[in-house]
């Protein structure tokens, strides 16, 4: 309650153009916006830019948060609409990739050299279920993989994540439903 | 309850979002169905699973950087677009060479569909490139205005 109240003070300083105001709420929300997008995109570097951008639109249209919604699912859901668009935009560049129209991406890991210090089994073994977990958060379809995100990492009620979706509650609820089946069926030796 | 209301009731019972008195049903089917209970096991454990995500945090430079796109010092950098530069792409690439003839040779199999072949033609050995022209003529050979000036300048050399 007092980090809500004090995120909602916040964001009527930031409308004033309050810097400082600004820079408290960024670093309040900073890494939870981040985890949110990445958990979305599985990808740091587009992570990282879309969360800079969404705090770009909170300086920007700070005056027009009404107070309806907590912060967090104002936040959050400009978040998820970015990281919509950008799915669609890599899809279009994959398209395009395809009849040689955009250049490949570049793979940074591809062109380190790999690592050959040991490494303890523990590691590994987390390492390869955390891959598990990613891949199958990403064969979900979008609205079910960010309806499992939000309830599961940000513990948002089905109400809260209705309003991140723009969908209502019974919908939320099936989602869910079906996000969980998918995600036991893939995920193995748990 | 029976198991399958139950059963359909276990994800939001887990999210905590029943009511009172549904989550008192459900905890009361739980205590006496295995059945159920098993299920809710595994629902549980996909839950906790899904917690071996770890956690990122922002780069030293996340504020600087959101600072300078600010102040405009810096360009966005949030994703190219997406056909930028492709127009110059264009030329070299075998795929639009590739659609371009496949454009030209649909086009010339599309004209030659509409070049009527006249059987009253007084050649056979006609060029058909200049047999195709006739088209474009005020009354092309073969239509029925055709016939009609045909039928009228027979009239005309008959005296009619």
């Amino acid at each position: 309650m007092r980090d809500r109240m004090t995120s909602e003070a916040l964001i009527e300083k930031v409308a004033q153009g309050d810097g400082s105001a600004f820079k408290a709420l960024v670093e309040i929300h900073q890494d939870k916006v981040l985890n949110l997008a990445h958990r979305i995109l599985d990808d740091r570097q587009r992570s990282e830019d879309i969360a800079q951008e969404v705090f770009l639109k909170v300086w920007r249209s700070a005056g027009s948060f009404q107070g309806k919604s907590k912060l967090s699912t104002w936040l959050y859901r400009v978040t998820v609409n970015l990281c919509l668009k950008e799915i669609k935009s890599a899809q279009r560049r994959k398209w395009l990739r395809f009849f040689h129209l955009s250049p490949e991406p570049h793979n940074l890991a591809a062109d380190s050299l790999p690592d050959e210090s040991p490494i303890a089994e523990e590691l590994v073994i987390a390492q390869e279920l955390s891959r598990q977990i990613t891949d199958a958060l990403q064969s979900l379809p979008e609205n079910q993989r960010i309806a499992l995100i939000l309830k599961r990492f940000d513990d948002f009620s089905y109400e809260e994540v209705s309003v991140v979706l723009g969908c209502s509650v019974p919908a939320v609820e099936s989602l869910m439903v079906r996000a969980k089946r998918s995600i036991q069926k893939k995920i193995k030796n748990f | 309850m029976n198991c399958q209301i139950i059963l359909d009731k276990l994800s939001a019972y887990q999210d905590g979002e029943l009511s009172v008195s549904e989550r008192g049903e459900v905890e009361k089917h739980l205590s006496r169905c295995s059945t159920c209970r098993a299920e809710f096991a595994k629902l549980q454990q996909t839950w906790e699973a899904l917690g071996g995500l770890s956690d990122l945090s922002v780069s030293p430079g996340f504020y600087r950087e959101i600072q300078q796109r600010l102040s405009g010092a810096v360009k966005g950098t949030l994703r190219e677009p997406a056909y930028s530069g492709w127009f110059q792409r264009l030329l070299p690439t075998s795929a639009v060479a590739f659609l371009t003839a496949a454009g030209i040779v649909l086009g010339a199999v599309a004209g030659n569909s509409l070049i009527a072949r006249n059987p009253a033609q007084p050649s056979h050995h006609e060029d058909s490139l200049l047999s195709s022209l006739s088209v474009f003529d005020p009354v092309p050979p073969g239509t029925l205005a055709d016939a009609l000036s045909r039928l009228m300048a027979r009239d005309e050399r008959r005296g009619r």
